[in-house]
């Protein structure tokens, strides 16, 4: 089951919770974003998508989406952008790194302990299976493997790896 | 709303070219059995077909409503939608109708696709006859081409409107025993007495270990030919 979806070619957006709404959600992304480029001849930059996601869901605020979305992306200048909101659109963007889901604690410990600021691509890809794995094994709702989709102003190349099967 | 736990079972699994589905045929109320042949699965059109169970009223209901506006999109655009169409127009309904007014309806929707060139298969019987009868030259609609061998395609879709594309499933408590069963014996490519013999192994699973066993199921295997059907009574 794919939890990570493409708005465009620098913009992904993974969504964790309840999994009508994340699909539900997921195509309202695809077409707010597929208006806006055909409108502006350009696609959406991750801080103007944090922006309209996080209105969005802000629009339930009485009636909610239980899903929270993770979004990260590189706008035209090549600089990479990630943000996280609660699902009533809480925005928040960091330099370092987020968390969601149900393991989101744990993983954010696993986080804190293995990231470093400016790494190459293939060990960011690394880390952040390390991290998945770790959050993963402890919580018993997260599991069956991980994926990881890295972004970079080259192409996008996404990894997978096996969890424990429970 | 909380989850209505239905008594139903409904199997699916994908083969080579096919999908099976089962559904067993009664319909019950508290303890009593009000009928035993009621079909569950309901065609969609010559190759799709869902089993849908759930609340008394809503299945009907909403399964009726999905078949007649797919009836409707074809004979207003003269195509035949892809199983992952129908697929994401059912999650969508059951989506929007989740906050105000949901229906309580677990599906589990089965298809064969037929990629082909031209895309006006509605039209396909009409052009073999019209090419018969007409002088040799060349008909104005071509006939579909088949540039890809059939897809079958099984989705699972529950009540909230979440979907997933699987090689097999089971809805109601037969879930909790077949779930095992399936993972050991489905493998890829089946034929369909592979097929058959693998949802046999599932009936005698739900005959040996589930208090509520149903005695008979109603099977149905979509293929490009069609939809066929036939009674399987647990073993």
């Amino acid at each position: 089951f794919h939890k990570i979806h493409r708005v465009h070619d620098k913009l992904y957006v993974g969504l964790s919770g309840l999994a009508t709404d994340c699909l539900t959600l997921a195509s309202q992304f695809t077409e707010h974003c597929n208006l806006f480029s055909l409108r502006e001849n350009r696609d959406i930059t991750p801080k103007m998508f944090s922006k309209l996601a996080a209105s969005m869901l802000y629009e339930k605020r009485f009636g909610p989406y239980f899903a929270v979305p993770l979004i990260a992306g590189i706008d035209a200048a090549g600089t990479p952008h990630i943000a996280s909101m609660d699902c009533i659109g809480a925005l928040t963007t960091t330099d370092n790194f987020l968390c969601a889901g149900t393991a989101s604690e744990t993983l954010r410990g696993a986080c804190e302990a293995y990231w470093e600021p400016d790494m190459e691509p293939a060990r960011l890809a690394d880390v952040a299976l390390s991290c998945l794995r770790a959050g993963m094994d402890r919580d018993a709702l997260s599991g069956w493997g991980a994926e990881v989709i890295i972004i970079t102003p080259r192409g996008v190349t996404a990894k997978r790896a096996e969890a424990r099967q429970d | 709303p909380g989850i209505f736990r239905s008594m139903d079972s409904v199997i699916g699994l994908v083969g080579k070219d096919y999908v099976l589905i089962a559904a067993d045929r009664n319909v019950a109320h508290s303890i009593v059995v009000v009928r035993s042949d009621f079909d569950k699965i309901m065609p969609l059109d010559a190759t799709k077909m869902m089993g849908i169970t759930g609340e008394p009223g809503d299945p009907v209901q909403f399964g009726e409503y999905v078949q007649k506006n797919l009836k409707l999109h074809q004979l207003t655009y003269d195509v035949d939608l892809p199983c992952q169409a129908v697929a994401s127009f059912i999650r969508t309904e059951l989506a929007s109708a989740l906050r105000q007014r949901p229906y309580q309806v677990n599906i589990v929707f089965g298809g064969v696709d037929r990629p082909h060139k031209d895309l006006g298969a509605a039209a396909g019987a009409d052009v073999s006859v019209a090419s018969a009868e007409s002088t040799p030259v060349a008909s104005p609609v071509p006939a579909p081409e088949y540039v890809s061998p059939p897809r079958p395609m099984l989705y699972h879709i529950d009540y909230l409107g979440s979907m997933v594309e699987v090689p097999f499933t089971a809805q109601g408590y037969a879930g909790h025993f077949l779930f095992g069963t399936l993972d050991k014996y489905w493998k890829p490519g089946m034929n369909l007495e592979e097929g058959k013999a693998v949802l046999a192994r599932c009936l005698h699973e739900l005959k040996t270990r589930f208090l509520l066993q149903p005695t008979e199921f109603c099977c149905k295997c979509a293929s490009v030919e069609g939809i066929s059907t036939w009674i399987e009574a647990a073993q």
